[in-house]
């Protein structure tokens, strides 16, 4: 015999100078220290549930048994609400012994258990108090043994698995009751017992055999089936009417016992200590809106929209491409006349016509096929220019289709016949490249035994260097590190219409030192460097496109504004 | 003992990258080699990218879906791609024109789509959008930004004219610079999240 | 000019475009067919790029023509890249931490590196700049317009950047909360908004110069191969 003290809140064991509980807190000052009773000794005197077999018991199975189930099956035997089997070893007996000398505590709980609402969830609190002292330092062994009574709690289902046809024959009483027990249980626990018998037949009840016996895996999985229950939410209504019913039946083979229960969830009762990660939450958060957009109202018109907007489409489509097709076949070309030149094309101007014969230039590019039109109308003129000033180019690519574009607009200007342009490969990530570039002409030592880089660059490093590309994010990366690795280089863009509002910064800056872009800029390179026509009538298709815009823009507002007013006025 | 060796590499090469600002000449041939390993690294990515691509059409050829028959184009182009390329170098003119003639129509004619589905959605802007302080900006600078790049807007070459129409080019790029200080800051945060391993990209 | 070469390839051209613009008409076969085309044609040219490009000149050349440190120099990326294609498989995903480790560090420390020195700092150097007597005098009669320019700038930027919100967004922003900022905070970013759409409006106007210069090419190849059928019949 032990002294430990029962905390009267949970009913879970302390030391006996505890003076809170370790599970609840609760205050232990003032309790009297009980005389623990050993289960080994005295479980037959306690419940006369158990045979031989259940013997050696642990602090777990007191923890869950020694107090409501105790009570409560006392109660509940009395009143006689359900068919139970009469225990072999005379539970009646035993529980009229105890009832002798019954502590005030343990009183106390029985009112509770048969009284109050909440009695349900101080069993629940036990499980996890029994749980909690699991993780301590008990040997799995002890959990092991517990093979038959969890084979007992498992069910009928089991049982009837794997019985012999003759012995079920045999049994008939015993099948009875426990059909008519069947039919009284809620529908989950049947489902439970469904899915555990079913594991059973699957594994040829190997599972018994090993760690599934222990009481603890058999808690948790009696929890997850549950959980799963509700979350699969095929049959919603079976979760509600459990949560309603008033009693829990527990099979335990010949031993049926109710348990009364409040309608309060069992798993509401007492909320579980979770912990939860930042991802869990915002897995959580976004499974919640992703529930809540799932019952948000649809726009019934979703369809009918689209077919709107379809030919609005086409409308506009028709009416863009017969205005430039119009514009492009049809009438002579158009003046160049197109404002001041803006500073940053001034800046590209003056670094083009600066530029010393036979510079040493790297040229970098980065755009995609779609925009290789816009870029080679501007570029074109330049790169003869460069070409007329035996410049040494070398080529790097950090754009997919870099290469082959490449070698498009220079062979198309014959610049590949010459000796003078190396390719230095392509880079998968601008800033990737730029950093290297960076970090090959800055170095003034090299590690011994390493592999040729790959990099042949001029043996004097770069004169100037010119960047083609599409996107604003792509110029941006090669600036960034260019700017700050090789600070005394100028660095000229020849970018897409769409990129340039988003790099006139860094012109401003002066970590470029001039740019050029889009048709306009074209029109004027064509008239500075004197490289032929390129453009043609394509400025008179590019301005119609342009006041097209502008004009459906400034149309669409109006008729937005007359159908707020039109709006307005009717409410 | 995995999670402080993923955390030590993600530490050496972050701290030798950002050091190599401050010294590039001392540690120019290291993060050279860094930055040649982390290239490979990244043409692998993309094969195992494609790779997963690849299996899932041929999963869904196999399967005989409904779009099965696209899945089946698409192996087929990408193994008529890969045969042409070896049969032929990767420069060689036959295969660089197949590259051109194909990418070239498909991209720019994707983007020309672009512009009617822009024109089309102008339309519906202010209807969309409302009549907001950033609606009104937007639609005023973007048809003034048409007008200046179409002509339209013509106020001579020289003097006071000439100095509206500066200005009037250059009010964008205000807006424009604290939206490159945003995406900077940005950046800048980002980044020391990782290397401060409190974002773990990397995944543990 | 060889016919069957070159007409080959511009028919195709020709086919291609007619089956993307047609995208025009509503999502069809013909648009869904085109785009898988390129899918399939892209992924392989990747393919063969990323060997030829990379693997070669990176890996395997070295290893081919280098001495043998240079080759144990290599053994580092070899095992990352035998890493990373192992993470694939199932059960081993713990393997690629290591070579991603790699790339995330190689990649936020140049970023960092790319934010700070090669955009924060030059950019508000620019504004500071801006406000320097010596640049409002350096073009005579355009002091008060080059003293307005630097405010303009000044408050324009600070108001864009007053706009965006750098924190940590726990959850969705309500009008409570946005008046608990400042109150010239929350001026600041309305002048911050007018700014942005100044912005983005301009980008809107280079996003569909683009777009149609893209269109009017594609316009013009029509026109000619249409010429040049009907020319040589």
């Amino acid at each position: 015999m032990t002294d430990k003290l029962i905390c009267p809140e949970c009913g879970a064991e302390n030391v006996e100078d505890a003076e809170f509980c370790h599970f609840c807190h609760a205050d232990l000052k003032g309790d009297t220290t009980v005389e623990f009773i050993d289960p080994q000794q005295n479980d037959q005197d306690d419940f006369g549930l158990l045979n031989g077999k259940e013997e050696d018991l642990t602090d777990i199975l007191h923890a869950l048994k020694q107090t409501e189930e105790e009570a409560v099956l006392a109660d509940e035997t009395q009143e006689d609400q359900l068919p139970i089997d009469e225990p072999e070893d005379g539970f009646d007996e035993g529980e009229a012994q105890e009832d002798e000398g019954i502590p005030d505590w343990l009183h106390r709980i029985r009112q509770r258990a048969t009284e109050e609402d909440d009695s349900l969830g101080e069993i629940t609190q036990k499980i996890s108090a029994a749980k909690e002292s699991l993780k301590g330092d008990k040997p799995e062994e002890q959990h092991e043994n517990f093979e038959s009574w969890i084979e007992k709690l498992r069910g009928p289902v089991g049982g009837f698995v794997n019985k012999e046809p003759d012995a079920a024959a045999s049994d008939d009483a015993f099948d009875e009751k426990d059909e008519e027990i069947q039919e009284k249980e809620p529908d989950w626990l049947q489902k439970i017992r469904v899915a555990e018998g079913k594991e059973i037949v699957q594994d040829d009840q190997e599972s018994l055999d090993h760690g599934e016996n222990s009481l603890l895996n058999w808690l948790a999985a009696l929890e997850d089936s549950e959980e799963d229950t509700a979350e699969v939410g095929d049959e919603p209504d079976l979760v509600d009417e459990d949560m309603e019913s008033e009693s829990v039946e527990i099979d335990e083979s010949a031993e049926t016992r109710e348990i009364p229960i409040d309608e309060t969830p069992l798993y509401e009762a007492i909320p579980p200590k979770l912990t939860i990660t930042k991802e869990e939450r915002n897995q959580a958060d976004q499974l919640t809106s992703m529930i809540l957009d799932e019952n948000a109202p649809r726009p019934v018109r979703a369809i009918k929209r689209r077919s709107k907007l379809g030919a609005a489409r086409f409308f506009f489509a028709i009416l863009l491409i017969l205005s430039m097709s119009l514009s492009l076949f049809i009438g002579g070309t158009t003046g160049n006349q197109s404002g001041p030149i803006q500073p940053h094309t001034a800046g590209f101007l003056s670094w083009i016509s600066d530029l010393e014969e036979s510079s040493s230039i790297l040229l970098v590019f980065d755009y995609q096929p779609a925009y290789a039109s816009e870029i080679n109308l501007v570029s074109t003129p330049i790169l003869q220019s460069l070409v007329s000033k035996d410049s040494e180019i070398s080529l790097i690519s950090s754009s997919v289709s870099g290469t082959i574009l490449q070698r498009q607009l220079l062979g198309e200007i014959h610049a590949l016949e010459t000796d003078s342009i190396v390719d230095l490969g392509y880079f998968p990530i601008g800033a990737y490249g730029a950093f290297g570039l960076g970090m090959v002409t800055s170095a003034n030592w090299q590690i011994v035994g390493l592999p040729e880089s790959s990099k042949a660059l001029p043996d004097g490093g770069f004169d100037s260097i010119l960047i083609l590309s599409d996107t604003a994010e792509g110029v941006r990366t090669w600036i960034e590190q260019l700017t700050v690795l090789m600070p005394d280089i100028p660095i000229s863009l020849v970018v897409t219409a769409q990129s340039m509002p988003m790099l006139v910064p860094y012109f401003d800056s002066g970590q470029i030192t001039g740019m050029v872009s889009g048709l306009n800029d074209g029109v004027i390179l064509e008239s500075e460097l004197s490289t032929g026509i390129l453009i043609g009538n394509r400025r008179r298709a590019y301005q119609v496109g342009l006041v097209m815009l502008a004009a459906i823009m400034v149309i669409g507002a109006v008729n937005a504004g007359n159908q707020n007013h039109e709006e307005g006025g009717a409410a | 003992m995995k999670k402080i060796l993923t955390v030590s590499i993600l530490l050496l090469i972050g701290l030798t990258v950002l050091a190599g600002y401050f010294f590039p000449q001392a540690l120019g041939p290291i993060l050279n080699l860094v930055i040649d390993w982390g290239i490979l690294l990244i043409g692998t990515a993309a094969l195992i990218g494609i790779g997963y691509l690849i299996k899932s059409h041929i999963s869904r050829v196999a399967r005989r879906d409904k779009q099965s028959f696209l899945s089946f184009v698409l192996l087929l182009a990408f193994s008529a791609t890969i045969i042409v390329g070896l049969i032929f170098s990767f420069n060689h003119p036959i295969f660089t024109d197949l590259m051109i003639n194909v990418q070239y129509p498909v991209e720019t004619s994707l983007l020309a789509v672009l512009a009617v589905v822009l024109l089309t959605a102008s339309f519906r802007l202010i209807s969309t959008r409302g009549w907001t302080p950033m609606s009104i900006a937007f639609l005023c600078s973007a048809v003034v930004t048409l007008g200046l790049d179409a002509g339209s807007i013509y106020l001579g070459t020289e003097g006071a004219g000439a100095e509206i129409l500066n200005f009037l080019r250059r009010l964008p790029m205000v807006g424009v610079r604290g939206i490159l200080l945003g995406m900077g800051l940005g950046g800048l945060i980002v980044g020391l999240r990782v290397l401060l391993t409190i974002e773990k990209p990397y995944g543990e | 000019m060889t016919f069957s070469y070159e007409i080959l390839w511009i028919v195709f051209s020709f086919l291609l475009t007619l089956m993307v613009l047609s995208y025009l008409l509503g999502d069809n076969i013909f648009f869904r067919f085109a785009s898988h085309l390129f899918i399939g044609v892209m992924a392989g040219y990747v393919v063969l790029l990323i060997s030829n490009q990379i693997l070669w000149p990176y890996l395997v050349r070295p290893i081919v023509n280098g001495t043998l440190p240079g080759v144990l120099w290599l053994g580092i990326p070899v095992v990352l890249i035998f890493m990373l294609v192992l993470s694939q498989f199932k059960g081993l995903t713990w393997i690629g931490s290591l070579p991603l480790a790699y790339m995330a560090g190689l990649a936020a420390a140049i970023a960092v590196g790319g934010a700070v020195f090669g955009t924060l700092l030059p950019q508000s150097r620019a504004i500071v700049d801006s406000f320097d007597p010596a640049m409002w005098y350096a073009v005579p009669n355009q002091t008060w317009f080059r003293i307005l320019d630097a405010v303009l700038m000044l408050v324009g930027t600070v108001g864009t950047l007053s706009y965006f919100h750098f924190g940590r967004k726990r959850k969705s922003m309500t009008e409570e909360d946005l008046e608990k900022r400042p109150a010239i905070l929350e001026g600041l970013s309305k002048v911050g908004q007018v700014f942005i759409g100044i912005s983005l409006g301009a980008v809107f106007a280079g996003v569909f110069s683009s777009s149609l210069l893209a269109l009017i090419d594609r316009l013009l190849f029509i026109g000619q191969f249409i010429n040049n059928l009907f020319r040589s019949f």
